[in-house]
């Protein structure tokens, strides 16, 4: 597997904490937010449409006082935390089965092909007919988000398992099951821990578009809100949450892969 | 070594200054648009060419009327200065048609105006388009068991969030002693609401027309009241201040289209159905409801008024606007004056 230039990068963060690595990532951000609020103070920005950084913290601040930005974020996570859970299990599942009996894959590559496509926002109607709008449409759609990458990497991941070590299992005479727990799916694991750390990311992004759906609380249903009554500092926390959430996982996540795949080492 | 380092600062400073530039061409006000749909106000004087863009909704009545009778052609033709009117589903796509310098002029809710010209829009109230609070109404499903808003305590409610539905929905309630807490509120869009009363999770929804039609014939709900009893609801018509200061002359000129448009509606009942109808967009006896609890006026009368700061007290306390406007702040009375309709 091929890691991209920004596994890589974060990679190096955590095994390399020093503080030249530390200035170039912390650097740019800050420099980015300080030519922001530059740029709103001389009038540069409108505040309709894109708000100051220091009017965006004012907003942030009332929302955490008043205990709001905590709510809507702890029901938020746990919608997630549901959904992809969830995901996994059935991507996992669904991936390990059609990767293995052929015969189930070609029974299901014609509809996985046809649903694959269908974006998350696409199952909205859909999910809110047959669920209703309640919990479960809401974590059926961050579910729906996170099992196509957890079922997609995991299905590569089997089928591109070195087929010398498929050989060395039947020539050593182990039993199926055998193969399947200690050769094949370790051998898979990489791709696997990528489609469940992309699946996360996912799940952590559909819950913008999941609680559009009847919602009356959440960080989605914040940025709804916020637009409807034009409070584009109220949007911009709800959108900087999902990024700066989702990059603070995604390096957790590449943590835990790092510690599990010990032994797996792509250097570039 | 050395080398890379520094090749990766320079790419992350360079990474820096192409997100400012970004930045700064989303947020300049100066940035006109040239999609199909936006304006084009590129004159200084009257000889070149000006395209009026006006953001509708299918239910309402005045813009439509002016196209199909032909009153923007018989004010305008002769100066060179067209009108294009934009269909939009509701008042927050039209605010930000507005922010994209794609709208000129729009009829919108007095709630989503308020909000946006008190959050730093660059937008003013014009003129009023209607009154119409015997339109807006809460409808229970059938089953429900609802007969009155006190029977709302405990159930499913439905209102889009940050709209005078869901501002009416707080005030019924607030007469009754009850808060938001006392029901399971849901915020939903108006086409997600009806749905979810058939599939039976929805005890009640706040809505208005064409929805309040749906409700009752379709999905066999029945109305419980309507906001009479609690506020004037108004809809008021809104333009971009830079139209308002590149052509106020045009401005007033097109106050006294809306005007008669607005007095050609009144006069007029079936024919003015019959051409917002031709739309398809919205069935006939949807529209008569409609124009029959409509009170059509481009001159606010003093209970609009009151009606528009009790909205602006309403979001204030609600924490929606960041500063609390005067009236003067919201509405420019100017074109009106000019054009001699007040």
């Amino acid at each position: 597997m091929n890691e991209s230039k920004i596994d890589h990068f974060y990679r190096k963060i955590i095994s390399r904490f020093n503080l030249k690595s530390m200035l170039l990532v912390v650097v740019p951000p800050i420099l980015l937010i300080m030519f922001w609020q530059y740029a709103a103070d001389v009038g540069w920005l409108s505040p309709h449409i894109l708000p100051a950084p220091s009017k965006i913290w004012d907003a942030f601040v009332s929302f955490w006082t008043d205990h709001t930005y905590q709510d809507y974020f702890l029901i938020s996570a746990q919608r997630v935390l549901k959904g992809f859970a969830i995901g996994v299990v059935i991507g996992l599942f669904l991936g390990i089965v059609m990767a293995i009996f052929s015969a189930v894959n070609s029974a299901l590559s014609v509809i996985t092909g046809i649903l694959r496509p269908i974006p998350m926002v696409g199952w909205l109607p859909i999910v809110l007919i047959w669920m209703g709008i309640g919990e479960n449409s809401k974590v059926a759609v961050i579910t729906i988000g996170c099992f196509w990458s957890v079922f997609i990497n995991t299905m590569d991941g089997i089928k591109g398992v070195n087929n010398q070590y498929l050989e060395v299992a039947k020539i050593l005479e182990k039993g199926q099951i055998t193969t399947l727990t200690k050769v094949i799916l370790p051998a898979s694991l990489p791709s696997i821990l990528t489609g469940i750390r992309l699946g996360f990311a996912n799940a952590w992004r559909g819950v913008v578009s999941a609680e559009m759906l009847g919602a009356a609380s959440g960080i989605g249903y914040m940025i709804a809100y916020a637009r409807n009554i034009s409070r584009m500092d109220i949007m911009m926390i709800g959108l900087l949450t999902i990024g700066i959430v989702g990059c603070l996982l995604d390096i957790v996540v590449i943590a835990i892969q790092d510690r599990i795949l010990k032994w797996y080492s792509n250097k570039r | 070594m050395r080398s890379k380092m520094l090749k990766k600062a320079v790419l992350s400073l360079l990474l820096v200054g192409m997100l400012g530039t970004t930045m700064l061409g989303c947020g300049s006000d100066a940035q006109k648009t040239d999609s199909s749909g936006a304006k084009k106000n590129t004159s200084e004087s009257e000889k070149e060419e000006i395209n009026i863009v006006i953001g509708d909704q299918a239910k309402y009545f005045t813009f439509k009327v002016a196209q199909e009778q032909g009153l923007f052609e018989k004010e305008f033709a002769d100066d060179n200065i067209t009108v294009t009117v934009e269909n939009f589903v509701d008042g927050t796509s039209e605010l930000e048609a507005f922010s994209a310098g794609a709208l000129d002029f729009a009829i919108i809710g007095d709630q989503p105006a308020v909000s946006a010209i008190s959050n730093g829009s660059p937008l003013t109230i014009v003129g009023a388009y209607c009154s119409n609070s015997k339109g807006y109404v809460l409808c229970a499903a059938d089953g429900s068991g609802i007969e009155s808003v006190a029977d709302l305590k405990g159930k499913k409610v439905a209102a889009t969030s940050g709209t005078a539905l869901h501002q009416l929905l707080l005030l019924m309630l607030e007469n009754e002693g009850m808060t938001i807490n006392d029901i399971e509120y849901y915020s939903m869009n108006s086409t997600e609401y009806l749905p979810a009363v058939a599939s039976g999770d929805i005890d009640a929804v706040v809505v208005t027309e064409p929805e309040r039609t749906n409700a009752i014939n379709e999905y066999n709900m029945y109305q419980v009241c309507d906001a009479s009893e609690y506020k004037t609801i108004i809809n008021v018509i809104l333009a971009g201040n830079e139209f308002l200061e590149e052509h106020p002359d045009v401005a007033v000129r097109m106050m006294k289209v809306f005007e008669e448009a607005n007095t050609w509606v009144k006069e007029n009942k079936e024919e003015a159905i019959d051409i917002v109808a031709e739309s398809g967009e919205v069935p006939r006896e949807t529209l008569e409801s409609i124009y029959d609890t409509t009170e059509f006026s481009t001159v606010f009368s003093d209970e609009q008024v009151d009606s528009l700061m009790k909205t602006v007290d309403f979001l204030y306390n609600q924490e929606v606007l960041l500063t609390k406007p005067e009236l003067e702040d919201l509405f420019d009375d100017t074109y009106l004056k000019e054009a001699g309709i007040m």
